[in-house]
């Protein structure tokens, strides 16, 4: 079965937010079908990078390209062929707050009219299988803990079976159980559902040797490329 | 003197660049929601609803009490003026200028702002600080057809039907005290009502509260995107998106009735 994303490449782009620029005339070629961890010299190159890599926004020069199609010069429109394979997992916040945790989550599959009728709500509960939030389900996100939050984050990121997922410290606010049950998530979707692209931050080592086939460190505003033997030097 | 004409202008091109911006989100927002909406109806439908349910529905008391003391009050002050000149038949006609044309589209759009106008902003500029927006643009869902356009649809139409409530409230009122104070009949004060009326007041209604709640929703909207990503922008925008949608609508209702005043001098050929 072909995947969506066949490649995905920067050319020498620069991205800049509120007038600091995190990269700068970087060529990167995205390592396809494996688990990336990006590691960021701070929180907000972190925040800044997924932001321009998941939405588009921030590129002040150079092409980012999806299938070797500039996706810079493509509307919104134009890009939702990418971007309903996509899944971003926020740090923190980015739950409405004006919705229940349930309608937070099915908000996606209701919108693009993904699985209809009883296999939505199937669905939900196949998913919720990984983080019990069900007493949670029709509550507020300001009316339940963080960590309930968080949970509601990363299952709203994966609700939409996508090929490839940005994860932002997935492990935050998360008991040791949840994160084995996150690893077990991942894993299901590689093998049973379309999930192929995996890239994510995080803070937690044990993680990161669980899940990254590879690490990308962004140094100097360029991305660079670390073998997982010496990852530590790199991530150091 | 020089100074104080650079002042203006800059002021003038600000205010320009500022409806310019306003025509720019109506417009995307309008065009994201029907040239790329392709799946979303469904759940577009529920969110102007929402809108109109928060916006017009719940108003609604707040509108039929203002209306029937403004109508009331219009209707004692024109029979005591008209009983003074002899013709207090034509009471319907002051009711329907005063009513109609001006208190009814302007009282409509300041509660309006009060209520939803200050909400809209509020809402939008917490969506902005919690990430919201990029969250829904994450999920493939564009905030101009998700969150801007069901706010001006639905801020429209509550607009619309909260002032023609707010007539149909006064000047049935506004019978009540002709009735009350100078025992006029039902029939005569609403056929003096009936004669004044034509179909330009129903345009100029029309296109008094269309535009008025456009404005309103339009720069409470833009206000709320504003913000950036702290709390305590919320209230400073929240209070500009006030003045400034108070400003605008005052000012449209300004320009609509001079136009029409001034036709209605012209064509009787005083000008």
């Amino acid at each position: 079965m072909s995947g969506v994303f066949k490649n995905i490449k920067f050319s020498k782009v620069s991205v800049g937010f509120e007038g600091q620029e995190i990269l700068q005339a970087c060529d990167f070629d995205f390592p396809m079908n494996k688990n990336c961890r990006f590691v960021f010299a701070n929180d907000r190159e972190k925040y800044f990078f997924f932001h321009a890599a998941s939405q588009v926004e921030g590129f002040t020069a150079g092409s980012y390209s999806i299938n070797q199609e500039n996706v810079l010069e493509m509307s919104f429109e134009d890009f939702m062929k990418f971007r309903i394979n996509m899944g971003f997992g926020f740090s923190t916040r980015g739950l409405l707050q004006n919705r229940t945790l349930r309608q937070n989550l099915l908000l996606p599959l209701e919108f693009h009219n993904l699985f209809v009728g009883p296999e939505r709500v199937e669905w939900l509960n196949n998913c919720l299988e990984y983080f019990d939030i069900r007493s949670d389900l029709d509550k507020r996100p300001s009316e339940v803990s963080p960590s309930t939050q968080k949970s509601t984050l990363i299952l709203r990121a994966f609700i939409h079976q996508p090929e490839l997922v940005f994860l932002d410290t997935p492990e935050a606010l998360l008991s040791k159980r949840h994160q084995a049950n996150l690893l077990q998530m991942i894993d299901d979707h590689r093998k049973h559902h379309n999930l192929r692209h995996l890239f994510f931050a995080t803070a937690d080592e044990d993680l990161s040797d669980c899940l990254a086939d590879e690490y990308i460190i962004l140094s100097k505003k360029r991305l660079k490329h670390v073998t997982t033997q010496n990852k530590s030097r790199g991530v150091a | 003197m020089i100074v104080s004409v650079d002042r203006l202008g800059r002021k003038v091109s600000q205010n320009f660049e500022y409806i310019a911006d306003l025509l720019l989100l109506t417009y995307l927002s309008f065009r994201s929601t029907l040239i790329g909406q392709t799946e979303g109806w469904r759940t577009l439908y529920s969110v102007i609803s929402a809108q109109i349910y928060f916006t017009g529905w719940q108003a609604m008391p707040l509108i039929i009490f203002l209306a029937i003391g403004s109508g009331a009050l219009v209707a004692m002050q024109s029979i005591m003026q008209m009983t003074f000149l002899g013709g207090v038949d034509y009471v319907g006609n002051f009711m329907l200028m005063i009513i109609v044309r001006e208190i009814g589209p302007l009282l409509t759009a300041l509660i309006v702002i009060a209520r939803s106008g200050t909400a809209v902003a509020a809402e939008l500029g917490s969506m902005q600080v919690n990430k919201e927006l990029d969250a829904l643009k994450t999920m493939g869902i564009n905030p101009l057809s998700f969150v801007i356009f069901p706010r001006l649809v639905g801020g429209i139409v509550s607009v619309l039907c909260l002032s023609f409530y707010f007539v149909i409230f006064a000047t049935l009122s506004g019978a009540l005290v002709c009735r009350i104070m100078k025992g006029m009949p039902f029939d005569v004060y609403f056929t003096s009502l009936s004669q004044a009326a034509s179909m330009s007041d129903v345009f100029v209604f029309v296109i008094k509260n269309f535009m008025s709640g456009l404005i309103i929703f339009s720069v409470c909207c833009y206000q709320g995107l504003k913000v950036e990503k702290s709390p305590h922008e919320i209230p400073q925008m929240t209070t500009q998106a006030v003045v400034k949608s108070t400003v605008y609508v005052l000012a449209l209702n300004f320009l609509i009735t001079i136009y029409f005043y001034f036709g209605s001098i012209m064509n009787l050929g005083i000008l």
